[in-house]
């Protein structure tokens, strides 16, 4: 997995000053909260399914071995083959090995974030594959080669001009002479380009959003329906995905059913729920005759029995980014990362290395709300805070910031000498500042004050100070 | 074994010894017998509500329904559908007797059982289901000689016939009867629930039907209906 976000605070400015993109986070900010907290409280008992949701998978990350040892059965014995994956690069040489043996030339894909982790499509692409992904945001964001704006929506960012200059770029080697701009149409025009795809492809790749033990079924949740054209019609259906995706039986599938769609885009369920177990049997009339799962593990075992294996209960529903105001002000982009938001201030420096993605925990206010919505109650932001911990004690905190930390703590260590710093530092701001409507307020700092007065005016503390109305013995 | 395999496990071992709360006993009895989990009162309606609530589901997902006395009366009301719809009167069925053996030529339909993907492309489908879904609306599948999942996916019109008494509560009934269905290798290769016409929110979060699959999924409903 590529990691840019070193890069996050250059991108953050850029995106803050993109009156576009803004006008876009604006509206995705306000609506897909407002969605999910409707959908939430027409469902007297969702706060007791999140409870069940959250048990189910503690209990599935105390006995992972017992359960994907089970579903590995299950799934053998419906005539799937497993493939175990240690890294990324073992899991795309299994699937370019699986893609040759049937002498695949074109490949469909369902949306799925494991195989951005793994940067699967470079890899087949590389090999000389054509890949073409058919959820319609996904699609979107292949033909404009970016990452994805969001795990749920991936071209959220992008308006519909920008899908329309887009697609006819992109759509005129399939004959397509005239440019659309209305939604409809161009979801239109897709489904014509996608469709020949789906009718010709040999291989077809889907992710899982959930495999169940039980059954050894792996389940598909989409609006579009396009993962399961992608399950159906090639001749092998390839899963790749991640080895904590598991529950242990339909039961607790249907806590999942329950909670996803709501938390995500607030529906009472997705379009098309679907789950899928082994090649075409006998009778069927139709389904692939290859069925194959990559189980990946790609960092995921390094997380359990730390202090962030909680994270790996994530089902990337996507409420923590909806309901983030530091996601909801730079979008998913600026996180450089395939994991953005909370969740991916947390999965990231899991998988790529705490000084690759140091920023991305740093980059929040710890207000709790992605804790708040997450549907399986991840403490996201303690596990923030954990990174942040790690940051400090490998020392990759900037040097500025770790020689202020020092000078703070000391500083709090000798009271008086704190005392009078603070007295000095109160006067000095009374020095500077101007009156406004009632308050005093400092527009200009020197030094690394500069930072802070740069975008926005510094509050100055009032007089007498607290300690010296203590004191006195002053109360009121 | 592969060395990935054992690797893997090697490191799952490890941190359950670290952590202390494995039980493989317990697990392996989870799954034998699936403990029952907190079910919604909307999973679970009476039996008096199921229909309603399947039907104002069934509508919200943006699906039609049309009553139906009976079995022998659906071929009529596909036409009358499809002379709404402004399309033509030809429909491909699969191999099932409950469908083939009704009287489509009398109700002025062409009948196809071809299942190749140019055959059905832009095509109507009318299939049979296992289950309406009374907690979300959607309809329930499987796949089979009797269900190819193509039909519910590549025609633009897909059309199921269900009967009342088909109606369930919530996914735990469609699990039960998914179980039921078990051949030799397990459950069916494929369980569907489709909720309405396939759709996308993509394009400005604007939702727009007839994404890649059926751009209307109607829903004939056999049995009494109030």
């Amino acid at each position: 997995m590529h990691v840019t976000s070193k890069d996050f605070d250059e991108k953050a400015r850029a995106a803050i000053a993109d009156d576009q993109l803004q006008m876009g986070l604006f509206v995705f900010g306000k609506i897909f909260p407002l969605m999910r907290d409707a959908k939430a409280a027409e469902l007297p008992e969702f706060e007791g399914l999140r409870d069940s949701a959250r048990d189910i998978k503690t209990n599935v990350l105390e006995n992972l071995g017992t359960y994907l040892d089970a579903f590995e059965a299950r799934a053998e014995e419906a005539g799937g083959r497993i493939h175990w994956a240690r890294t990324a690069e073992e899991a795309n040489s299994i699937v370019e090995r699986l893609c040759e043996e049937v002498g695949a030339k074109d490949i469909i894909k369902s949306k799925s974030m494991v195989t951005e982790e793994l940067e699967l499509n470079d890899h087949l692409i590389d090999k000389g594959y054509s890949v073409v992904e058919t959820d319609l945001g996904e699609y979107i964001i292949q033909l404009r080669n970016e990452k994805p704006f969001h795990i749920v929506g991936p071209a959220l960012h992008l308006n519909a001009g920008q899908v329309s200059d887009t697609f006819y770029e992109a759509h005129k080697k399939h004959g397509r002479t005239e440019k659309v701009e209305d939604k409809v149409k161009l979801v239109e025009e897709a489904r014509i380009v996608l469709r020949e795809r789906f009718k010709n492809a040999d291989v077809g790749i889907t992710g899982a959003n959930f495999l169940v033990a039980e059954t050894g079924q792996i389940v598909l949740v989409t609006n579009e329906g396009n993962a399961d054209l992608t399950a159906t019609l090639p001749k092998r259906h390839i899963v790749v995905t991640g080895i904590e995706k598991i529950v242990p039986t339909l039961d607790d599938l249907s806590v999942f059913l329950r909670i996803l769609a709501r938390s995500a885009t607030g529906q009472d369920t997705s379009n098309y729920v679907s789950l899928y177990s082994g090649p075409r049997r006998a009778r069927d009339a139709d389904g692939p005759e290859q069925f194959d799962i990559v189980l990946v593990d790609n960092g995921r075992t390094d997380m359990l029995g730390t202090p962030v294996e909680e994270m790996l209960r994530c089902i990337r529903c996507g409420a923590c980014l909806n309901s983030c105001p530091v996601f909801s002000t730079v979008g998913g982009q600026t996180y450089g990362s395939v994991y953005s938001g909370p969740m991916g201030a947390v999965w990231t420096p899991a998988l790529a290395s705490v000084s690759s993605a140091a920023k991305l925990p740093n980059a929040s206010s710890f207000c709790g709300k992605c804790e708040e919505v997450c549907p399986v109650r991840i403490p996201l932001p303690s596990m923030m805070r954990h990174w942040r911990e790690k940051e400090f004690e490998a020392h990759l905190t900037p040097s500025g910031q770790r020689w202020g930390l020092g000078m703070w703590a000391w500083l709090g260590k000798h009271p008086s000498l704190y005392r009078a710093a603070t007295n000095l530092a109160g006067i000095g701001l009374r020095l500077i500042s101007k009156g406004r409507s009632g308050k005093r307020l400092a527009t200009w700092l020197p030094f690394i004050g500069q930072g802070w007065t740069q975008s926005r005016d510094l509050a100055v503390p009032q007089e007498p100070t607290f300690l010296s109305q203590y004191k006195e013995g002053r109360r009121r | 074994m592969s060395d990935a395999r054992n690797a893997i496990f090697a490191k799952i071992k490890a941190a359950d010894a670290k952590r202390g709360n494995a039980s493989p006993a317990a697990a392996k009895a989870r799954l034998e017998t699936p403990p029952p989990q907190l079910v919604p009162a909307m999973g679970k309606p009476a039996a008096a509500d199921a229909l309603d609530l399947f039907i104002a589901k069934a509508i919200e997902l943006g699906c039609t329904v049309a009553d139906c006395p009976s079995f022998d009366d659906v071929p009529a009301k596909v036409t009358a559908y499809l002379n709404e719809q402004d399309s033509p009167l030809q429909v491909m069925l699969p191999m099932d007797e409950d469908l083939s053996s009704l009287n489509w030529l009398q109700a002025g339909l062409t009948v196809s059982a071809e299942t190749s993907r140019q055959a059905l492309d832009g095509n109507t489908s009318v299939t049979r289901a296992i289950a309406g879904v009374a907690e979300t609306g959607a309809v329930a599948v499987t796949s089979g000689a009797k269900y190819p999942v193509s039909l519910g996916l590549l025609p633009d019109r897909h059309i199921f016939v269900l009967k009342v008494d088909e109606i369930t509560g919530g996914y735990e009934d469609v699990w039960r009867l998914a179980r039921n269905a078990k051949d030799n290798q397990g459950v069916a290769r494929a369980v569907n629930l489709i909720g309405g016409p396939s759709r996308t929110g993509d394009i400005e979060a604007t939702l727009v039907m007839g994404a890649h699959g059926p751009r209307t999924v109607h829903i004939v409903l056999i049995g009494p209906t109030s």
